[in-house]
Order: structure tokens, then sequence, then C-alpha cells
């Protein structure tokens, strides 16, 4: 069993060939670094930015990043002739201490939307321990926005083969599970119903808080069925340089996120939503939360509420749930001995090959096959692997 | 004191939930901690998501399930405070 890396070499060359963002993160870069200061990418991936860094003249370069794909930037850096320049730390950052600290930090955690597992918590770490007084985030702001969005063909999928099936079949239990799941969208400015509107600025060299609460108000500008509520991000990677997600600007690699309505309402021009938005990260990824109301624009009458969650958009059993509570008992079991005992039998000195053999001597039943052994042995102390 | 089963709750806005078949998992957003409902539970939280009472609920229960009065009460009792301590219910 081998651990493979989380993103493939090929979805790093996406992000690569993605030239609005990339020409955008060149030019922030260049203007950035001064001979031979000192520049940290973070969240390096097999480390592009490292390696524009030291051709822009940067003195150092630490590039982190917990994934192997990392091990790639050792073999570019000697065909771009700096290899002298370059440090690589395969970690993640936050346990990361700094000879001296960057004047530059350049990085690009985000997913299609920036707020991204722990991308807030790591920029903040990076700027209060791994930054110079003075330095350089890269990139500085980004602003969440939203709109009302029109989208039979993107909402397919909420409502097939859940409320409508060829096969005569009432799936209608799953209909909820689908209309609370997060869809990625690359819509256009036609399905906008709605102006946009600033769901939150989140600016790295302030930023504090991972999660998002806020609340807008959209009006719709045009009759039609409005299929949800579609986030996106404008970046500003430094002073007067950025790109957008937004409808109508060039296809980046994040596209955009459309939260579906579990009851898509009709609107007429004039009508407003009232949407909350909320995304709370929760363990590693975050949760989309997103409530409120039609108002119509002619009564002022309330209609259509929603209340929905990505939290709802999987099948999670009681006893799942149960064992990842606080409240918990964990009860001991045969499983828990095997790990316990194959812990105990890393000493430095012994192989993977005698820690199987062991404990297939220990636990015939268990483990009735020298297979079945090592594959235990080697998915328990492949956790530990990268420490 | 007042009786918890007489007193009026609202569901928190940091509590979220997901159903299954008759069981529910309900998550605090604030704490990231999880609790699970069984079949009487989940009618107590769908009650309460209603805009209904504790007392509402038990006569749900009543009508669906064998069981005395004394007995539904004491569980909705339970489940109440289990919900309340976990703050993912508040009094109205």
């Amino acid at each position: 069993m081998i651990r493979v890396s989380g993103y493939d070499v090929a979805s790093y060359g996406e992000m690569i060939d993605c030239e609005p963002r990339m020409g955008v993160y060149v030019e922030a870069l260049r203007r950035a670094i001064t001979p031979g200061c000192t520049v940290i990418d973070l969240g390096a991936g097999f480390g592009v930015f490292a390696l524009l860094a030291c051709k822009f003249g940067a003195g150092k370069v630490i590039a982190i990043e917990p994934d192997p794909s990392i091990e790639l930037l050792m073999p570019m850096a000697q065909a771009n002739g700096c290899a002298d320049r370059i440090t690589v730390i395969r970690d993640v950052s936050t346990r990361y201490t700094p000879e001296h600290k960057a004047d530059v930090i350049v990085s690009d955690c985000r997913g299609t939307v920036n707020l991204y597992e722990h991308h807030i918590a790591t920029i903040r770490d990076a700027r209060e321990r791994l930054l110079a007084p003075g330095g350089t985030l890269l990139p500085m702001r980004d602003t969440l926005r939203m709109a009302l969005v029109r989208s039979p063909k993107l909402y397919r999928t909420c409502h097939y083969p859940w409320r409508a099936n060829a096969y005569g079949l009432d799936l209608s239990a799953g209909q909820s599970f689908a209309a609370n799941t997060e869809l990625k969208a690359y819509l256009k400015p036609r399905s906008l119903l709605s102006a946009p509107r600033d769901l939150a600025v989140i600016d790295y060299r302030t930023v504090v808080e991972p999660n998002v609460d806020s609340t807008v108000e959209l009006v719709a500008e045009k009759d039609g069925v409005a299929h949800g509520l579609l986030v996106w991000f404008d970046a500003e990677i430094a002073e007067g340089l950025g790109y957008s997600n937004a409808p109508g600007q060039p296809e980046l690699v994040y596209g955009q996120m459309l939260l579906p309505f579990a009851d898509p309402p009709r609107l007429k021009a004039g009508d407003r939503v009232i949407a909350r938005f909320r995304g709370n990260l929760v363990d590693r990824n975050y949760l989309w939360s997103w409530d409120g109301k039609v108002i119509d624009g002619q009564t002022g009458a309330a209609r259509n509420p929603f209340q929905q969650s990505t939290f709802a958009s999987r099948v999670i059993s009681k006893q799942a749930a149960a064992a990842g509570s606080n409240l918990a008992v964990p009860q001991p079991s045969v499983r828990m001995q095997i790990d316990a005992d194959c812990l105990a039998m890393v000493d430095g000195g012994t192989d993977q090959d005698g820690i199987a053999k062991a404990l297939m001597e220990r636990y015939p039943e268990q483990l009735p096959t020298y297979r079945a052994a090592l594959d235990s042995v080697v998915s328990l102390l492949g956790r530990y692997a990268e420490d | 004191m007042t009786d918890i089963l007489q007193a009026q709750w609202r569901i928190s806005d940091q509590a979220i939930a997901n159903t299954v078949g008759d069981e529910m998992v309900v998550l605090h957003l604030g704490n990231g901690t999880y609790f699970g409902l069984d079949p009487v539970g989940k009618i107590l939280w769908e009650a309460l998501a209603g805009g209904q009472s504790p007392a509402d609920a038990c006569d749900t229960i009543l009508e669906r399930y064998d069981i005395d009065r004394a007995t539904a009460e004491q569980d909705l009792r339970q489940f109440l405070g289990e919900l309340a301590e976990g703050d993912l219910i508040l009094q109205a």
C-alpha cells in the first residue's frame, strides 16, 4: 500500500495552465520580490511559486507543503538553476519555525471558494509567526459574493431521479439530500436573476475568524425560477492585481459554488430574497448553511422560507454521529488491541514484515493471512509516516 | 421552579439537523459536537422546530407508542435537559 498525493500532478498542471490566475500571481511576485529577499511558498504544491520567486531574484525560498508532490521541486529547481536557494519543508506550516522571517509569503490554498479547510488558520499563523514586520502577503484580500441564479441544467441533479424518473420508482427520500448538496458551477451572466452582493471581505492581513455569517438582500431583476444562490470570490492578490470568478469573467480553476433551493421559488422582478449565508469550519471541512425567505415585491408578504445546509446532504447514521461526539464512551475492541500491539512493537529496529508476522500469530482469527496482517500494519503506521 | 416540560423552547440557530428515516443527528455549528436523536427525540425536535411545545410532543408520542404518560414525560424531560445542556435549544 502506497500513500498517494491528495492532488495529482495533472491537477497542479491545470492550476498553472489557468493563465488569468497565474498571470496575476506572476506579476504580484515580480512586484513584491526585491533582490535577495526571503520568500515562503505556503502550501506550495510542487513549488511553482518558489521557482518563480527565484527567477525574480529572491535570495532564499522556503517551500512548505505536506503533500508528497513537493518532492518534484528539487529536480525542477536543479533544472532551473536555483536549487541552492530553495529549502523544502515537507510538513504543515504550523509546525515550522523559521530561522529568518519571510519578506514575502505567497499561497493559494483556496478551493472553489476561498474558505477551504484550514486556509484561514494557516494564513493567520503564517502572518503572525513566519512573516517579517512590514512583509507582503500574497494574496492580500478576497471578497465572497452571492447572487440569485436560474440554471435548470445544473439543478437537474436536485430533481432527477428523486422527483421524477423513467423507472416508475419513488426515490423522493433522496431529494432533500441532493438539494442540500453544493454544486460546482461555471455559470454565465444570463443565469443571474439578481445583482451580486458582497457576503464577506476576507483580508488576509488581518483575518482571524475562519467562519463567516452574513445576511444579504438580493433583488430579482427579472422574472424566473430561482434555482439557488451562487457564491464565488473576487481576488486581490496585491494592490491593483486581481481576478474574479464572477459569471462573465474568464473561467478559472476555482469555478463557482451553487447552493440550490430545495423548493425553487418563482420570482418576479422586484421580489427580494433575504438570505443568510454561513460557512462553519467543522472538523476539517466547511459546512455551508443558507436560510431565509422571499419577500413579495408588491405585497411585502414573506413566502418560500428555506433553511438548508450541506450537513443535510450526507446520510449520517446515528451511530456514526454518536462516535464523533465528545460524550461518546469508547469501548475496547480486539481491533484496538491489534493496533496497540502493533504500535508497541515499533522500536526503531523491527521491520514491518516482523511486526506483521507477530500480529498474525497473535490474532489468527482477525489476521488470517500475511497480506491481511501487513496491510493492517502499513495502514496504521502510514498515519505517522509523514510526522 | 418551572417544569422544563411546561417551558417554551426554540431551536438554537447554531443547531442544524440531518434526518435519515426515523432518526436524526443534530450538529452544533459553534462547537462541532453531534447529538443523535432516536425516534422519540426526533418527535420532540420536530415539534419544537414547528413552534410546538414539549407537551404537544408528548401527545404525539402517546399516540404513536404504547407507553404511559409518566414515562413519556420523564423521557422528554431528560431529552430537553440534554438538548439545553448542549445549547441546541433555548428557552423562548
